[in-house]
């Protein structure tokens, strides 16, 4: 059986040179012209299989977003391997994606900016539906989008307004209809709800959670805030300047973090009323610079338990306990 | 030990726009005492900033304080001219805003931004001034403060940028500081660090801060008397644990069960229906009365008045809910 999305060695760098005369620097007394790359993405290994939601986080610029538009190939991958469903897609041009992105869908962060300005609400979920060559007419079309509308929540006579008559909520509710039109099997949720009030949020969260339980599709779902992610993941995955720093199932990495990082996250987390049950663990000092990554392991510059082999070698995501798997030397011992 | 700081009654700043009157704070009471940590939350537009503003006496137009009273140390803010209020601003209250990236200015040194207030508010030599600016690096955990007052805003992190600002709003020793959301634009792990500093400067210092902000997880780790706000009024006022653990006003139940735990796994979360209504266009009764699954016809009819349930604790609701 195939998982559903599988990425291996995945790769993602970015170019930020500036213009030719700020490239030129003077170092050790020699003219030199250099580049400055961003590592935003440094070998990630992950699985998501059917029916199951896996909840990314970690703090901003640890390059989980940009995960999440390599898969959708909005960015086009530096190195390693996309597959959806077994099927290699890592070298797919736009065309062969078409297809694809039946299967993937995608919702983002900004409600204001994900939704064309221009475009009435019937037409933003209609498109993906028409443009994917669906068998169906225009009339069985029309009928899908306001059965879909209706399920999230929103009425026949907001079908000819415009995105700007809505608020952030609805607005996300229309983002998430547009994704579920085409039926697809994975929906990535880039900070769905990160941009919108609590109440509202509770709102969102609690209607993609049940459209998961009627269309029985998959999440990839990004965000920074650790308490949804605690509601809604099945298994985790935390990120730390472009690795994949721990995986788990979400209650055990919550209950029992193995990492430094995931343990420094969440004893940093606050909350209301109860706390987790972990050692507090402060770290000192702010993610390094992605332009030049430290040697070694990326989390050594802040961690309290840094010895020698974490500067020389980059430590591995390996399992070591069923289920679970962390990039750490410690756990070596 | 306990002498009342900040007493604010019946506050209203209202906005005139051409489209009509934005009753952004509608009637808020409260006080605040000395080295007291006082919380204000809810959701965007709800008026949280402006009742900070007001208070700084930094309300533009269309924005105006049309009626009430702010008395800081005995005095009436409201009537102070100008120039007196800029006495007070920065020496007595002090302020932190949310954006770390646009409250400095990216043209001056952070020595000299740093040196304002005192050049402003005391007669300290360039040298003295310099020693106490070190002091104050030192003191928010700003390592090689010699070398990093010559730095300009652009060259610190947003983290570092925050503690800088902290450092500028102690300068002068204020005996209030009014931080507006001072970590909604930081990290989750960058936030704890800025809050523990903040926490433990307060109380160090024996100032007093109102902190502003919509994260409730934030406010009941920070905070000792908490206010809710909703649409302009107070719903809810009382002590951390009065609204955290024992709250009874419906919206702040709602709030609060609209927060995903992080110790445990709910099937669902609570959540509180349709939207906050047009603040130009609130409803006659309750603004809270649309959306909540309490009401009766009594809340569509009038406003409820904050009222005592036990002493300090207090909700502005006609049926508040028991626990």
């Amino acid at each position: 059986m195939n998982h559903l999305l599988e990425i291996n060695e995945l790769e993602q760098r970015f170019d930020v040179s500036p213009g030719f005369f700020d490239r030129l620097k003077i170092r050790n007394g020699r003219l030199r012209y250099q580049k400055s790359i961003v590592h935003a993405v440094n070998g990630v290994n992950f699985q998501i299989d059917r029916g199951e939601v896996f909840g990314l986080v970690g703090e901003s610029g640890c390059g989980k977003s940009t995960i999440a538009k390599t898969i959708i190939k909005l960015y086009e991958p530096v190195a390693g391997q996309i597959k959806i469903d077994g099927e290699d897609i890592t070298s797919y041009d736009y065309k062969k994606m078409i297809p694809v992105r039946k299967i993937v869908q995608m919702i983002f962060q900004d409600p204001y900016a994900s939704l064309n300005p221009r475009i009435k609400v019937l037409d933003i979920i209609t498109e993906p539906m028409a443009i994917g060559g669906a068998a169906l007419g225009k009339a069985e079309i029309r009928e899908k989008a306001m059965e879909l509308l209706s399920r999230v929540g929103l009425g026949k006579e907001h079908v000819n307004r415009y995105p700007h008559q809505f608020s952030g909520g609805q607005r996300q509710r229309i983002g998430i209809a547009r994704a579920l039109s085409v039926e697809p099997e994975l929906v990535i949720a880039d900070e769905p709800v990160s941009a919108l009030d609590v109440s509202i949020q509770a709102q969102i969260l609690n209607l993609m959670m049940d459209l998961k339980d009627e269309f029985g599709f998959s999440y990839l779902f990004i965000t920074h805030d650790l308490s949804v992610v605690r509601h809604i993941s099945d298994r985790i995955g935390v990120m730390y300047l472009g690795f994949l720093v721990e995986t788990g199932p979400c209650d055990d990495v919550f209950l029992n973090p193995r990492h430094p990082y995931t343990k420094a996250l969440l004893s940093a987390a606050p909350s209301v009323g109860e706390k987790l049950h972990i050692d507090p663990l402060d770290i000192k000092g702010e993610v390094p610079t992605a332009l030049e990554l430290p040697p070694g392991c990326s989390f050594q510059t802040r961690c309290p338990f840094a010895f020698d082999r974490c500067i020389q070698e980059r430590p591995r995501l390996i399992s070591r306990v069923s289920d679970r798997m962390e990039a750490c030397h410690l756990l070596d011992n | 030990m306990t002498d009342t700081l900040l007493h604010i009654r019946g506050l209203k700043t209202y906005f005139h726009t051409f489209a009509g009157v934005i009753k952004a704070v509608d009637g808020v009471d409260f006080s605040v005492d000395e080295g007291e940590i006082l919380g204000v939350v809810g959701e965007s537009g709800c008026g949280k900033s402006v009742v900070g503003f007001s208070i700084m006496g930094l309300t533009e137009p269309p924005g105006r304080i049309e009626s009430g009273e702010i008395r800081f140390n005995g005095v009436n803010l409201l009537d102070q001219d100008e120039r007196k209020m800029r006495k007070i601003r920065g020496q007595e209250i002090a302020m932190i805003f949310q954006d770390p990236m646009t409250s400095l200015n990216p043209l001056y040194t952070i020595q000299d931004q740093m040196e304002e207030v005192m050049k402003l508010h005391s007669d300290m030599s360039a040298e003295q001034r310099k020693k106490r600016c070190m002091e104050l690096l030192a003191e928010v955990g700003i390592s090689q403060p010699e070398t990093r007052l010559k730095n300009y805003p652009h060259q610190f992190s947003g983290g570092m940028r925050q503690r800088v600002i902290i450092a500028i709003a102690l300068a002068s020793n204020p005996k209030l500081v009014i931080a507006d959301e001072p970590t909604t634009a930081l990290d989750v792990t960058i936030q704890s660090q800025i809050l523990k500093l903040m926490k433990r400067l307060v109380r160090e210092h024996r100032t007093a801060m109102i902190l502003i902000t919509h994260d409730l997880a934030v406010v009941s780790e920070m905070t000792d008397k908490i206010i809710v706000m909703y649409c302009g009024r107070i719903v809810e006022k009382g002590t951390r644990d009065d609204i955290i653990s024992r709250c009874r006003h419906p919206y702040t139940l709602g709030l609060l069960g609209s927060i995903p735990k992080l110790t445990s796994r709910q099937k669902r979360l609570l959540q509180i229906s349709g939207m906050v209504p047009n603040i130009m266009n609130l409803p006659p009764g309750c603004s809270f009365a649309p959306r909540c699954d309490y009401v009766r016809d009594r809340c569509r009819d009038m406003p409820p008045e904050l009222v005592d349930l036990e002493p300090g604790h207090k909700a502005a609701c006609y049926y508040p809910v028991e626990r």
